[in-house]
């Protein structure tokens, strides 16, 4: 009995890491060639290494505890690339340490939607019966409502701080997540190698994350790279609400909010955090759909 | 026609225990906020004794279902509780949700004609050039446009179309035709970009089907083939998801409301999330989100109605 | 037997090639075909052979990126190569109509099969009074046996069983009264027990409507019970064509003893089921003389690089090989 326990166990290991090693050559060999893939690939390789870098980069403190009146509302020149705004900051700094805050929440959010999802909808798919009414009741209801204002909703009542940001985002993402892995869990929960598995004596549980899960690694990083930049629109929709990511600390959100009033005067507040916004949103946005071209043309109809 | 009948009562008796569901987190989210529940709901400056009396108005003091039970009573009489804004104190809050409401339906027809007028007809379009400069020019703006989060599409359609050109009034608050443009325009853009994408893809998998060539061999004119019959089976996916499209105009129209600051119920949201008023802020989410289960359900039907095949089900 | 009589539709040298990307795939090589008034002509052959490109070829509708690139094709006298989209429009469904395989998705999911028979009773009749239209919709819903023609005019396409589906798809194929029918594995997508009677309605319905048929399949059986007269094609070309009782007498071409071999007869007792070996040969590829070559057992070296000709062994039993060749071997 031990001894066909171990074998199990290597076998198991064994298909989860052919799995999940032929998902990423793959992705590294189609990628390569599907200009959107490249595109998106660099431009988060780009924000990543700012947002990452940014404490060791020379540039103005973002966050200064006093105002020098003679740097406010500045124009952009070889001293404040971006310019400054009404309270002399230097915006470049504040929108590359914006970087940091975009994507902490962003990712941090994905990832904890991603568990949570990921565990509840294989659950769901894997186990049928009432298990699967109940937590397929409870996805669709947050599937169908509107993300940004379930996180609104929450962000306004549990009071605006970061974690709560990305409790705010995971609780409206993570029904999407869970729908994909519930979909999966019942297509390859009818296979012969589950049943073998079993016939084996195999722990649920160890078939759920060693077959079922390396077999939708694919969906799972199209939705992820999409998740993220959706993510990054609800942190900064949430923050140029003012419930988010709260001064002083840098969010593009936010500066996009003081820019308003600014609008003619000093149009590069708002200007230059939107145009970084944009292009990491695009980012993200670029890697999921080349991915999904590259990974599964069929994939084409599910919208996260 | 009498299964369709049977299919949207079905719809509608559904759509009840949801929008039960939605009454009690709407509840629940009274006990999310940190500290004490009261603070919350009691206007500034309450004194202990206020505190007090509101305790025992609202039972705070009673077990949890007592309490959902008082509410949902509550709000069957229309009583949400009153605003606790400096500005609007002791204002009811139904009477602030029923002046912002029709404000916040304005913009949204509006922006959903934008959408599905812009959106439907350059889908078909680049569906029938697939591949060529026209195709790829809609995808790099849907690409783009869908990227786009809504307040900064509204900043640079301000900045464009107000600011610098004065065409249009940039604030909301004017009135009248011109001021409703710029946030309906911000919203059925971006929206536009989601549609636009949706109906390429289906119909290019439209195009494909045996019938469209069967219908060829018919004899039927190619302009029948593809805008009668093509176009039909195509919009049903666009449609089913006319439901999710609603759910996304109520969230952008939170935020396209505060950009313009136009008078809706999103720029009520916004600006009482601002002020702690809890009780207004309770309120706008439930009317928000009613509207998107009604809303969803207006399009559950909408499709029955045009693909007979889901009737049954 | 055969001059006498009118040919319907006279196929000479056709050719139809896709361009993809990775290369171009010859479809159709050269196919030589003609069928007379009133006759029924089955053509055979294996998934890929052409069978159905040459009825898409006849009704000019080859998808994109396929073009037909060399050949004629009469109806009637008509050279249909040179016709205008529109002329062919007003030959499509009205003189020449064509059932397509799987009846599940050659209807428009949405409309009613009133509305669709209706629409192309009303393009090629020009009969556009209410009435009038419904009383032709009935009766071409009696002519394939339909039992409640006025309901099922109301129906959805998913609401019908595969095989009604199939008798709406002859009624729309044959309700302009067409010269010629193209039926392209008809029964193929049908339920067993449901074939024999598809197949005997539509033997009936177009004796009775005077039209010619042009049967596609890969089943010997059904060609064995509905045609006059049999065509085995192969890599894109005709390799034997002669009247049916003939072919399964005696076949004269290897591929056609292979195919009359691989088919179990009632009656016969047999260990294994006789395969022909190798496999179809890519289309990409062109090559020169006969394209079953690498699969016959009589190949000889002509084989390889000239093309067999077209000879006519008995009257009106043709095939294309170089074992009939009246120099003997080359």
């Amino acid at each position: 009995m031990m001894l066909r326990k171990g074998l199990n166990d290597r076998l198991l290991a064994w298909k989860m890491a052919g799995g999940v090693k032929q998902t990423i050559v793959e992705i590294i060999d189609n990628g390569r060639r599907n200009s959107m893939v490249v595109v998106g690939f660099t431009i988060i390789v780009i924000m990543v290494a700012l947002a990452l870098l940014a404490p060791w980069l020379p540039m103005a403190d973002p966050t200064p505890r006093t105002i020098v009146q003679d740097d406010v509302l500045l124009s952009p020149s070889p001293s404040h690339w971006f310019g400054t705004d009404e309270l002399g900051r230097d915006v470049f700094s504040r929108v590359i340490w914006g970087t940091r805050v975009s994507l902490t929440v962003a990712t941090t959010a994905v990832v904890l939607s991603l568990m949570v999802g990921v565990i509840l909808g294989l659950t769901a798919g894997y186990f049928g019966g009432a298990v699967d009414y109940i937590i397929s009741g409870t996805i669709d209801l947050f599937w169908t409502f509107p993300a940004f204002l379930l996180a609104l909703a929450f962000a306004a009542a549990l009071g605006p701080s970061l974690m709560n940001v990305i409790l705010a985002i995971s609780i409206s993402y993570w029904a999407g997540f869970a729908r994909l892995m519930r979909g999966q869990a019942l297509t390859v929960r009818e296979r012969q190698f589950v049943e073998a598995s079993r016939a084996l004596g195999a722990k649920n549980s160890r078939i759920m994350f060693t077959h079922v899960l390396p077999n939708c690694l694919a969906p799972l990083i199209v939705w992820a790279s999409i998740g993220v930049a959706d993510a990054i629109t609800i942190e900064s929709s949430l923050s140029f609400l003012g419930v988010g990511t709260q001064p002083p600390t840098p969010s593009w959100g936010y500066m996009l909010y003081r820019g308003i009033p600014y609008l003619e005067e000093a149009p590069w507040m708002a200007t230059f955090p939107g145009m970084v916004l944009l292009i990491t949103i695009l980012g993200f946005n670029l890697l999921g759909d080349g991915l999904r071209d590259v990974l599964d043309p069929r994939m084409k109809g599910l919208r996260p | 026609m009498a299964d369709l009948v049977s299919y949207i009562i079905r719809k509608m008796m559904l759509a009840v225990p949801v929008i039960i569901l939605a009454t009690f987190i709407v509840f629940l989210m009274l006990y999310l906020t940190p500290g004490d529940p009261v603070i919350a709901i009691a206007p500034p400056h309450a004194s202990a004794a206020d505190l007090d009396a509101l305790r025992d108005k609202y039972g705070f003091n009673d077990p949890l279902p007592v309490q959902y039970g008082s509410f949902l009573w509550r709000l069957l009489h229309g009583d949400l509780g009153q605003s606790v804004s400096v500005g609007t104190l002791h204002v009811s809050v139904g009477d602030l949700l029923v002046q912002k409401l029709p404000r916040t339906l304005e913009l949204m027809a509006i922006g959903l004609t934008i959408s599905y007028t812009m959106g439907i007809p350059l889908g078909v379009y680049a569906a029938l050039r697939q591949n060529s400069w026209g195709d790829r020019g809609v995808m790099v703006f849907t690409l783009v446009a869908y990227a786009m989060p809504s307040f900064w599409l509204g900043i640079l359609l301000m900045m464009a179309l107000s600011v610098y050109t004065h065409i249009l009034p940039a604030e909301g608050t004017v009135g009248g035709f011109g001021s409703i443009i710029l946030p309906a325009l911000t919203l059925g853009l971006g929206n536009a970009a989601l549609t636009t994408r949706m109906m390429r893809s289906s119909m290019l998998e439209v195009k494909r089907q045996d019938f469209i060539t069967q219908l060829r061999s018919r004899g039927l004119p190619e302009r029948e083939v593809i805008f009668k019959h093509a176009l039909r089976n195509a919009i049903l996916p666009v449609i089913t998801v006319i439901g999710l499209d609603i759910g996304w105009f109520v969230g952008g129209a939170v935020v396209v409301e505060t950009v313009f600051s136009w008078p809706g119920l999103g720029m009520l949201m916004t600006t009482s999330i601002q002020n702690h008023d809890f009780p207004v802020v309770q309120g706008c989410i439930l009317v928000l989100a009613i509207f998107v289960i009604l809303g969803n359900l207006v399009a559950d039907m909408l499709y029955a109605y045009a693909d007979p095949r889901v009737r049954l089900g | 037997m055969t001059d006498d009589r009118k040919p319907v539709i006279e196929i000479r040298g056709l050719r139809t090639q896709f361009f993809l990307r990775e290369g171009t795939v010859t479809a159709l090589d050269g196919v030589d075909l003609t069928v007379y008034e009133n006759e029924s002509v089955g053509i055979v052959g294996e998934t890929g052979c052409g069978k159905s490109m040459t009825a898409f070829s006849i009704l000019r509708l080859v998808p994109y990126p396929g073009r037909i690139t060399a050949g004629s094709i009469k109806f009637k006298g008509i050279e249909l190569t040179e016709l205008t989209d529109e002329q062919m429009r007003g030959i499509r469904g009205s003189q020449v109509s064509m059932i397509f395989q799987d009846p599940s998705t050659s209807l428009d999911p949405v409309f009613t099969i009133g509305s669709q028979l209706g629409e192309v009773i009303s393009l090629h009749q020009n009969t556009y009074d209410h009435a009038v239209l419904e009383g032709k919709i009935v009766d071409v819903l009696k002519l394939v046996r339909i039992a409640a023609p006025k309901s099922v005019m109301e129906q959805y396409p998913h609401e019908l069983s595969g095989g009604m589906k199939q008798r709406v798809m002859i009624a729309l194929a044959l309700s302009c009264k067409p010269s010629l029918l193209l039926a392209d594995e008809p029964t193929t997508a049908l339920d067993v027990t449901i074939q024999a009677q598809v197949l005997n309605l539509l033997k009936d319905v177009v004796r009775s409507v005077g039209s010619t048929m042009i049967l596609i399949t890969h089943n010997l059986g059904v060609v064995a019970e509905t045609c006059d007269r049999v065509c085995i094609m192969y890599a894109g070309r005709v390799v034997e064509e002669a009247p049916t009782g003939e072919l399964f007498e005696q076949p004269l071409h290897p591929y056609a003893w292979g195919l009359l071999r691989a088919f179990p007869k009632l009656g016969e007792q047999k260990e294994e089921l006789e395969v022909i070996r190798g496999t179809v040969p890519n289309l990409m590829v062109p090559f020169k003389g006969c394209p079953f070559v690498e699969r016959c057992d009589k190949a000889m070296d002509a084989c390889k690089s000239v093309r067999p000709p077209r000879i006519e062994v008995r009257p009106g039993h043709f095939v294309s090989c170089h074992l009939y060749h009246p120099g003997g071997e080359a």
